[in-house]
């Protein structure tokens, strides 16, 4: 900030302007007081910009990508879980299986590098990186939401053949529902509450800016901006990073937990 | 409802101050460039 051939006067100068000198906990018990009464993140040391600032301007980017990932995550899971519940055993569950473990086992920063080779430096269909059109958020979001995907399809996929065998739903079909109407009336609905849990937890983590798929595919959202922030020691905003997303994940999280008492009358007995 | 609420609400609150304190000590120990080199 002042150079390496700064004075000691001058850098004691820096220390005492940056308050340095007070002990950790009066720094940090400031800071938070800033933060969290009046809303004040402070400044970045590298752009000389109001870090909430920084933020609102890459938040939007960052809920959009989340919502679309969340959105494939959701459609691509239940579809191949249903799928592979209705026949298990059949080449469509083994495919869809097979499916799910190369979803989860693929790190997704090698899933995007092979998606701009394929579909960008060979087919040249979507560009490489950035934002701007709706071309860009292509490969992000299916690089985001291959995880989620497969998580969501093998937990439907269970808790669907899990619930199929439920005394319920035998009474239900000997009382003359069709199959169809059973899936629809008592199967889905017993089977759709574990994976909404971990779709919400899904969401938090992407909501919270998915790290690496932004940084590969430079999108501009918070969780660029946050490992640019590590990279130049700019403590304030990732500390305004820190302060965003946690309250996020804490309210996705307890969201979550109402909406599963909500749809589980089990859940509300015990739990609330 | 509401205890559970209040309680879930309380563990948010301490959980962000947990996690940005050390957030900050850990920012603030991390060595910088001088001490890479």
């Amino acid at each position: 900030m002042i150079g390496e051939n700064a004075s000691a006067e001058q850098i004691a100068a820096l220390r005492t302007q940056m308050r340095l000198d007070a002990p950790l906990w009066e720094r940090y018990g400031e800071y938070m007081a800033g933060a969290l009464l009046r809303g004040d993140l402070g400044e970045s040391l590298i752009s000389d910009r109001r870090v909430g600032d920084l933020l609102v301007e890459r938040f939007p980017s960052t809920v959009l990508l989340a919502l679309v990932a969340m959105g494939l995550a959701t459609v691509v899971g239940f579809t191949v879980g249903l799928l592979a519940a209705s026949r298990p055993g059949s080449r469509i569950d083994v495919a869809a299986i097979g499916g799910t473990v190369l979803g989860l086992a693929l790190p997704p920063y090698w899933v995007a590098m092979l998606l701009v080779m394929v579909f960008s430096l060979h087919l040249h269909w979507l560009p490489v990186f950035g934002s701007g059109s709706p071309a860009h958020l292509i490969l992000p979001a299916i690089t985001l939401a291959l995880p989620g995907a497969a998580t969501v399809a093998r937990l439907v996929r269970s808790s669907v053949l899990e619930v199929k065998g439920a005394d319920f739903v035998r009474t239900a079909l000997s009382k003359g529902l069709s199959p169809r109407q059973a899936l629809l009336r008592h199967i889905l609905p017993n089977s759709l509450i574990p994976a909404l849990t971990v779709l919400g937890l899904n969401l938090s983590y992407l909501v919270g800016g998915a790290f690496v798929v932004e940084t590969i595919f430079a999108w501009p959202g918070l969780g660029r901006l946050t490992v640019q922030a590590i990279f130049d020691r700019d403590l304030p905003v990732v500390m305004g990073a820190v302060l965003v997303v946690v309250p996020i994940c804490l309210s996705v999280n307890l969201v979550v937990d109402l909406l599963h008492a909500a749809l589980d009358p089990r859940v509300r007995h015990h739990a609330l | 409802m509401t205890y559970y609420l209040i309680r879930r609400i309380g563990a948010a609150l301490i959980t962000l101050l947990v996690v940005s304190f050390l957030a900050y000590v850990a920012l603030t120990f991390a060595p910088g460039d001088a001490a890479e080199g």
